[in-house]
């Protein structure tokens, strides 16, 4: 009908015309372009899941099966309004970790497993692959169909120049509209927007073709559908239920069209990793349900018009192209063919970028950073995601080629979505089991993968007739209980029920008990909680961090964190990245970060780099980047991993806590210097004091007795000065006579009598006094000495001394310390003193009496007496009523103590109307101590 | 003037210095009277004229410094030189500001003392004979 030019320039011109949409739209973007991010678009998105398959084969199934095609969109309509809760917890988890794609997820959460990751990597690229070849098999065909004559469709009229211009072309388009940036978390607003154009291009083709078969070519949906039994040859080959089995076979469709809407990578990619807004889903939520009615309403129309109009049967896969060609529709011909094109290259689109970021992140960069020859491709990242991208199409061309129209194709829909059915189990999971393991998750994904390939791939291969029949018939080893389709046993169901029900039960078998055998590492229950808890809003933390010391030198950090990430991006990007991550934190300004702040900052840039490498690779680039010491490793894990391995709390709840802790930790330190600066202070302060104390009573007995000193032998010193000067003037007068002259000399002679007594009384009061030296001595002797020193001061204050020396009992010898002793009397003579200097009355009496063994002292003086109620305090250390600077307080205790020693004792006179001590001291006779 | 004109009041409650001091300037031809403490010396200055006071500090009977005070208000122009044993007594600057020619540390120079007074002597004598012409 049309020439291969016309169909290729059509082609071009819609593809230019996308390109146009996504420069647009991407430019536009910055500038907060609201189209792109309506719910509506993202609505649209999530009908890549109606692939060429759904356009072009449903009509096909329909025809070959009845109704079971619409299990293929039942299935999304129930998951849609039920697991919308799964989605949206995909989506916020998707948001905080930068979740670049199904695998990405898988290995995020299972410990950032490199290893979960490649196994998960391996079954999309597994899965995938076939699915895309039979997309580019879809517009080869159709394209053959567009340029030969009805009925003779054949892709050998095309020649290989035209499936190469298809893969030349899928490979541009995906390139430009999907991996042009890096930052795959980024999401791809252009692409989005060119996938909903081709959604609604596709949509509108199907449902232009349907009223057209429906209303012109037909008399109306009622018409068509009373006019059913005629092409069909009974009710079963329309409802296809039956039996038990078909009832299974019917609810594994349901299940598989379920999951798939989900777990397909690239309905993940659009669901999850293109979501701009949580709300969107709610959306999407109705409005996708309704696009999937929409492009099957006329399905059965369509169907039913094509075996009416007697189209062979086995064209019916093309019928929606066929029958608005046979009726010379050029233009509704070449919008259906517009239509299929749109559904086919819009899932090579998504799918090839899903799987080139998937193989590059998962498999190539793990293995890049392992092999030294090979790190410097991590650079290339870009380049690589490119590469891998046209391998990937590449390679689906050619299996379409090698494979052809052979089983295995075909049949690769279904196996497609029992490959992504493979990734539930891990992934609801993950969402709602907190204990599910890294272990459990390689045994599910490495079981389900091997019994979906067994069971699905294999008889697949073997019908397509590259292997042995037998293997088919006979099972593995021979053994019937092996056979792939209808394993363990499981006979007479259909292969997809077998397949999924042991898949399933080996996958979740495998899930449950590796997780319950091989449990979580503590920092793989963190992130558990984590993503079970999926809270809402992913905040900066913006903890407080105040009173935690900034320790760490951010500028070395950054020289690490540069060589890192120059690793992945140039220099521009490196500089932008690290710069935009210090801000978030507020820290761009300091020089000096503290230790939680740096992990903060780390686990920020780690976010980033998954973006572009994955959460695996990335947390294996930081990590592995020694961008904490083993000290500083030490001290974050210490804190970190007891209390979280204890308390299951999440980074953010630990960073409070330890912030919490820290502050109060600090807070206590401060208290307890605090304490001890006041204890010290105390001390010092009473150390003080006492020696102030101490010196203080030494100065001023010692100043008092030096200024008593000075006083006594000054007036004497004068009188012999004096005399000299008198002596030299009588014989410069010539007055001197031997009479004057004897009569001076002898005055001299008595004044230094005078002298020399007080220094001997200076000599015995001042004599050492650390050790006791007792001898017998008389109380004459000792009261001489005492009185020698302080009569000048007394005669000087008019102070009358009472005393009668020449009593005997003053020459009873007492055995005594004669220094403490005489101390003892200075002492108390001197309080006299103080006590009287300012009355009007001054005199002091001392009495000597005998009591059997011992002399009583007393020394009363014209005071008016001790007050009662200080009685009792006057021999306390310390104890003085003296003005401040006067008395230590001193003399009385130690007076008592001394007496207290001598066997004897130290009181006041209660009795007196004045202040009246007695001493009482014990004596003996010199010859009783002889004997 | 004549020395023997220029009376020296010398107080001290210790004799032997009364003594010695007494025969000392009664040899320098001085007229010399004594008390042995602060209030027997104001009753000489009350009734005699006296030209030079020298006084001890603490003495029972009236001290140096009360004697200091009430001569300075019955004649300020009286000169004195006050006589401490060093130890807790008026200071020189206290002495001199409350009127004192001169304060001596004992045991005294008793050459400088017979200089303080001749010089009081000269100057009594010149402004004498100035009110004569």
């Amino acid at each position: 009908m049309f020439n291969v030019a016309t169909v290729i320039t059509t082609i071009f011109a819609y593809v230019v015309g996308l390109f146009a949409i996504a420069y647009f739209t991407e430019r536009r973007d910055d500038k907060g372009f609201k189209l792109i991010n309506s719910p509506l678009i993202y609505s649209l998105s999530l009908a890549v899941y109606c692939t060429s398959w759904t356009f072009y084969g449903s009509v096909g199934s329909a025809s070959k099966s009845g109704l079971i095609f619409i299990t293929i969109y039942l299935g999304p309509m129930i998951s849609m309004t039920l697991w919308w809760s799964v989605l949206r917890k995909l989506v916020r988890i998707k948001q905080r970790l930068r979740i670049t794609s199904i695998v990405d997820f898988i290995s995020a959460r299972y410990d950032k497993s490199e290893g979960v990751g490649v196994i998960a990597a391996c079954l999309v690229t597994a899965g995938t692959m076939p699915y895309v070849a039979l997309q580019l098999k879809a517009i080869v065909k159709t394209m053959s169909v567009m340029v030969s004559d009805v009925g003779q469709a054949d892709t050998e009229i095309l020649g290989s120049s035209t499936g190469l211009f298809v893969v030349g072309l899928m490979t541009l388009c995906t390139l430009f509209f999907g991996v042009r940036k890096l930052d795959s978390s980024e999401r791809h607003p252009g692409m989005i927007l060119v996938l909903a154009v081709e959604c609604i291009v596709k949509l509108v083709a199907f449902l232009c073709v349907g009223f057209f078969v429906t209303y012109s070519l037909n008399n109306g949906f009622d018409n068509l559908i009373s006019k059913m039994p005629e092409v069909m040859d009974d009710a079963y080959s329309f409802v296809g239920i039956r039996d038990l089995k078909d009832v299974l076979t019917w609810m594994t469709y349901l299940i598989l069209a379920s999951s798939a809407i989900l777990f397909l990578p690239r309905q993940f990619h659009v669901a999850v990793v293109e979501n701009s807004q949580e709300k969107h889903i709610k959306t999407a939520k109705w409005l996708f349900p309704l696009y999937l009615i929409l492009i099957n309403l006329f399905v059965l129309p369509i169907t039913i018009s094509g075996k009416l109009a007697g189209l062979d049967a086995s064209l019916a896969d093309t019928f929606v192209l066929l029958l608005p060609i046979t009726q010379g529709q050029t233009a509704l011909s070449m919008l259906t063919f517009i239509g299929g094109f749109s559904a086919a290259m819009g899932m090579i689109m998504i799918a090839t970028v899903s799987v080139a970021t998937i193989i590059t992140n998962h498999i190539l960069i793990p293995l890049f950073t392992r092999v030294d020859s090979l790190k410097f491709l991590t650079k290339h990242l870009i380049k690589l995601r490119w590469l891998v991208a046209s391998l990937f199409i590449i390679g689906s061309y050619s299996y379409m080629k090698i494979v052809g129209g052979k089983y295995a194709l075909v049949a690769m829909g279904m196996v497609s979505f029992a490959a992504a059915l493979q990734f539930a189990p891990v992934i609801i999971g993950s969402l709602y089991w907190k204990k599910g393991s890294r272990f459990g998750a390689y045994s599910a994904l490495i079981l389900g993968a091997t019994i979906w390939f067994y069971t699905l791939v294999i008889p697949a291969f073997v019908k397509s007739g590259w292997m042995k029949s037998s293997l088919l018939n006979e099972g593995l080893f021979g053994s019937r209980f092996l056979r792939p389709e209808a394993l363990f046993g499981f006979e007479g169901y259909h292969h997809l029920t077998n397949a999924v029900l042991w898949t399933m039960i080996f996958n979740i078998g495998g899930y449950v008990l590796g997780s319950i055998l091989f449990p979580q590492s503590n920092s793989e229950k963190r992130i558990a909680k984590e993503f079970v808890e999926a809270l809402p809003h992913d905040e900066i933390n913006t903890v407080d961090l105040e009173g935690v010391e900034d320790t760490i030198d951010l500028s070395e950090k950054k020289v690490i964190l540069e060589g890192v990430l120059n690793s992945y991006y140039n220099d521009n990007q490196v500089r932008e990245i690290i710069s935009s991550s210090l801000e978030k934190f507020k820290v761009d300004s300091k020089e000096k970060i503290s230790l939680p702040r740096l992990s903060d900052l780390l686990e920020e840039i780690e976010k980033v780099l998954a973006g572009v490498i994955g959460t695996a690779a990335a947390h294996q680039a930081i990590s592995s980047a020694n961008l904490l010491s083993k000290n500083e490793k030490d001290e974050l894990s210490k804190v970190y991993g007891d209390i979280m391995a204890n308390m299951m709390i999440s980074p953010r709840e630990m960073n409070k806590k330890i912030i919490l802790f820290q502050e109060r930790e600090k807070m206590m330190e401060q208290q307890t210097k605090i304490l001890e600066n006041t204890i010290q202070k105390r001390e010092l302060e009473l150390e003080e004091q006492k020696a102030i104390a101490f010196h203080a009573s030494k100065m001023s007995s010692l100043g008092e007795m030096a200024g008593g000193i000075a006083h006594e032998i000054n007036n004497p010193l004068a009188i012999i000065a004096s005399s000299i000067g008198l002596m030299r003037k009588m014989q410069e007068k010539g007055k001197m006579t031997p009479e004057k002259f004897n009569n001076i000399l002898d005055n001299i002679n008595a004044t230094l009598e005078r002298v020399s007594k007080i220094i001997s009384g200076l000599r015995t009061v001042s004599r050492r006094t650390d050790e006791d030296d007792f001898r017998f001595i008389t109380m004459l002797d000792m009261m001489t000495d005492v009185l020698g020193l302080c009569s000048e001061k007394f005669k000087n204050y008019g102070i009358h001394i009472d005393i009668n020396l020449e009593d005997p009992l003053y020459q009873i010898e007492l055995y005594c310390d004669q220094v403490q002793f005489s101390q003892v009397l200075v002492n108390l003579i001197s309080n006299s003193y103080d006590a009287i200097e300012m009355l009007e009355e001054k005199w002091v009496k001392i009495r000597l009496e005998q009591r059997g063994n011992y002399l009583i002292l007393s020394i009363e003086d014209s005071g008016k007496g001790i007050p009662k109620e200080i009685k009792e305090k006057i021999f306390q250390p310390f104890y003085t009523s003296k003005p401040i600077g006067k008395g230590t307080g001193l003399g009385l205790s130690i007076s008592k103590k001394i007496l207290e020693k001598h066997g004897g004792s130290l009181e006041i006179d209660n009795e007196s109307k004045n202040t009246r001590f007695i001493m009482t001291i014990p004596f003996k006779d010199r010859s009783e101590e002889a004997s | 003037m004549l020395k023997s004109d220029f009376v020296l009041l010398i107080v001290d409650d210790e004799p032997q210095i009364r003594e010695v001091l007494t025969q000392y300037f009664e040899l320098s031809d001085y007229a010399v009277e004594s008390a042995s403490g602060g209030r027997e010396a104001l009753d000489i200055v009350r009734k005699k004229k006296i030209n030079f006071i020298i006084s001890d500090v603490r003495m029972p009977d009236g001290d140096g410094e009360e004697l200091l005070d009430e001569v300075r208000k019955l004649h300020p122009d009286l000169p004195i030189i006050v006589m401490v044993t060093g130890f807790a007594e008026i200071s020189k600057a206290e002495a001199i500001k409350r009127g004192a020619l001169d304060l001596l540390v004992k045991p005294i120079n008793i050459n400088f003392l017979e200089d303080l007074v001749e010089d009081e002597f000269q100057r009594a004598s010149q402004s004498e004979g100035s009110t004569k012409i």
